[in-house]
């Protein structure tokens, strides 16, 4: 009987401990406890991403005039050349063999020309033939002017000081107008061409200030936006289809180390906001598409909806709803509401 | 009597596994466990279901948050009525297959006899929790606490020894070495033996659940 008693002592006592330890705990409960964060004065910079292919601030794409035999290709690719410097020469045998005809043609018809004069002012002679010998010599002379011409332009020349990009053709090929045979660059300044998503296309635009990264360069180069294209175009990738807009800018600090054709991935500063104040998204909650905050006041805490500005990856412009030296909750746990009490960690 | 057995088992659970524990009415003291083991779960269902509320008050519409809030509380209740049976079945089936290691010979409805017995710390735990919430009131349910976790001081993290001192229910603890005490007498094997051995496996468990249980509850976080 004892140990039965005994027992419900035991169990009584450690039932009373268990909810006794229990009341004090929880009515002890000092609030939620939360993180937070002041409302600081800072800058926001947003930023578009993409990439680009640096290109020559200027390039010149030299063509044939006519289809022709390559004679001799007088520059190499890296080559520098000046503005006027013959680069390459068409055969032009064929050309000046055609000349010496012309020319030939042209004395001969000369002199058929001056026995026609003479002969008119003999009475009965028809005056007509030398009217045609006119045409005719004329007709001559042109084309030897036209073969001049011709021959001049075998001889291909540079209207660019740079530097030799790219040599298309060997002597002894045939070159055709319509595909650039030499292509020559002035590498005393670059530009950057590039494509952004539709999403950044709507932050950038002319003037803005980037940094490029180039892979394999340990440093950074700056420039600035110059064009944004008026029409975005479609794109297909192993990503799917995307709208992207097309903008080239101009590298303006220092090229040291960059080369035409490299791939830079562009950093475009698109948007920038100094001394505002500032919240880190953590502390933001959405409620029925506003924003709010918990502002802590004394043990407890004020929702309190906030219009947000320019934001960046980790943090917002405040336009109003709290002031700057104010401790807001960071990361809100989903229950605490307006008015609970909560313990600052 | 089953209702006696049920209250004595608290006191003198020597008592009722070595002598009266085979006049025990399965389906009678279970029905009074599971209609109990209900009305303690009502006692805190406003409570839940204010807890609940605030966590999905902002996660999904109010239209789908009454409809997850009737549905809480129905399943709440019919689960408090329910899971103890299926918790027997499985405890009896554990206690079938250990007796075949033992070289024990025993019916299922024994085996059952002994986990409704063997339930009686929880159901008392139950009631105890769910009266502390319903009389305290506290802004999470979750705040009242009968496990390790009640010892341990500053706040619950979601680490693996908070999730293990939750395991630790001083009360599943009890019905524990209930079980094993009851197994022991009313096979006439040995009892300390039987409760290291229902004790090792549910600290397993607890080791098991936790390290996992804290795991994904880090990933989710």
């Amino acid at each position: 009987m004892k140990k039965k008693i005994l027992a419900i002592v035991v169990i009584v006592l450690f039932i009373g401990g268990v909810a006794g330890l229990n009341v004090v705990k929880i009515k002890k409960n000092p609030g939620v406890s939360v993180k937070t964060t002041k409302v600081v004065e800072g800058d926001i910079v947003k930023y578009a991403f993409a990439e680009g292919t640096i290109e020559p601030k200027t390039t010149e794409n030299i063509y044939v005039y006519t289809p022709g035999t390559v004679k001799e290709v007088l520059v190499k690719p890296g080559q520098k050349v000046k503005a006027g410097q013959v680069v390459l020469r068409l055969d032009d045998a064929e050309l000046k063999n055609q000349l010496k005809e012309a020319e030939n043609q042209v004395e001969l018809l000369e002199v058929q020309l001056s026995d026609a004069k003479k002969a008119e002012k003999l009475p009965g002679i028809n005056q007509t033939s030398t009217k045609s010998l006119k045409v005719q010599l004329k007709s001559a002379r042109d084309r030897v002017e036209m073969l001049k011409e011709k021959i001049r332009k075998t001889q291909l020349k540079t209207k660019l000081s740079g530097v030799v990009l790219a040599v298309n053709v060997e002597a002894g090929q045939t070159a055709n107008p319509g595909v650039p045979v030499i292509v020559v660059g002035d590498l005393s300044g670059f530009k950057v061409k590039g494509r952004v998503n539709q999403f950044d296309a709507a932050l950038i635009s002319p003037g803005q200030k980037f940094t490029a990264q180039a892979e394999g360069l340990e440093r950074e180069y700056t420039g600035i936006i110059e064009t944004v294209e008026p029409q975005a175009v479609k794109t297909v990738s192993a990503q799917g289809e995307e709208i992207k807009v097309g903008f080239s800018g101009k590298i303006t600090g220092d090229i040291t180390g960059l080369k035409p054709g490299y791939k830079v991935d562009l950093k475009i500063e698109a948007g920038r906001k100094n001394g505002v104040l500032t919240l880190p998204f953590e502390t933001i909650v959405e409620r029925d598409t506003k924003k709010y905050v918990f502002i802590v006041l004394g043990d407890k805490v004020k929702l309190q909806e906030v219009k947000l500005g320019l934001s960046d990856d980790l943090k917002a412009q405040v336009l109003s709803g709290v002031k700057k030296g104010d401790l807001v909750v960071v990361n809100p746990p989903a229950e605490l509401k307006d008015g609970d009490k909560v313990k600052v960690k | 009597m089953g209702l006696t057995n049920l209250i004595k088992v608290i006191y003198a659970p020597g008592e009722v596994f070595q002598e009266e524990w085979q006049k025990t009415n399965f389906w009678l003291s279970g029905i009074i466990i599971a209609v109990l083991n209900g009305f303690a779960a009502w006692l805190s269902m406003p409570v839940m279901l204010e807890t609940m509320k605030k966590m999905l008050i902002d996660k999904i519409p109010p239209e789908q948050l009454t409809v997850a809030l009737q549905g809480a509380k129905i399943s709440g209740l019919i689960g408090a009525g329910i899971t103890p049976f299926l918790i027997w079945l499985l405890i009896g089936l554990v206690l079938s297959l250990y007796s075949q290691f033992a070289g024990v010979e025993g019916k299922m409805g024994l085996y059952l006899k002994i986990a409704v017995l063997s339930w009686i710390p929880i159901l008392l735990g139950n009631i105890i929790r769910n009266g502390l919430v319903y009389y305290m009131k506290p802004e999470n349910y979750l705040d009242v606490k009968t496990s390790f976790l009640l010892l341990l001081p500053g706040e619950v993290k979601m680490d693996f020894i908070h999730i293990f001192m939750s395991k630790l229910d001083f009360f599943t603890l009890w019905g524990i070495v209930l079980l094993g005490y009851g197994y022991g007498k009313a096979f006439n094997t040995d009892t300390k033996k039987s409760i290291a051995f229902w004790l090792i496996l549910f600290l397993l468990i607890s080791i098991i659940s936790a390290f996992f249980g804290g795991q994904s509850l880090q990933k989710m976080a």
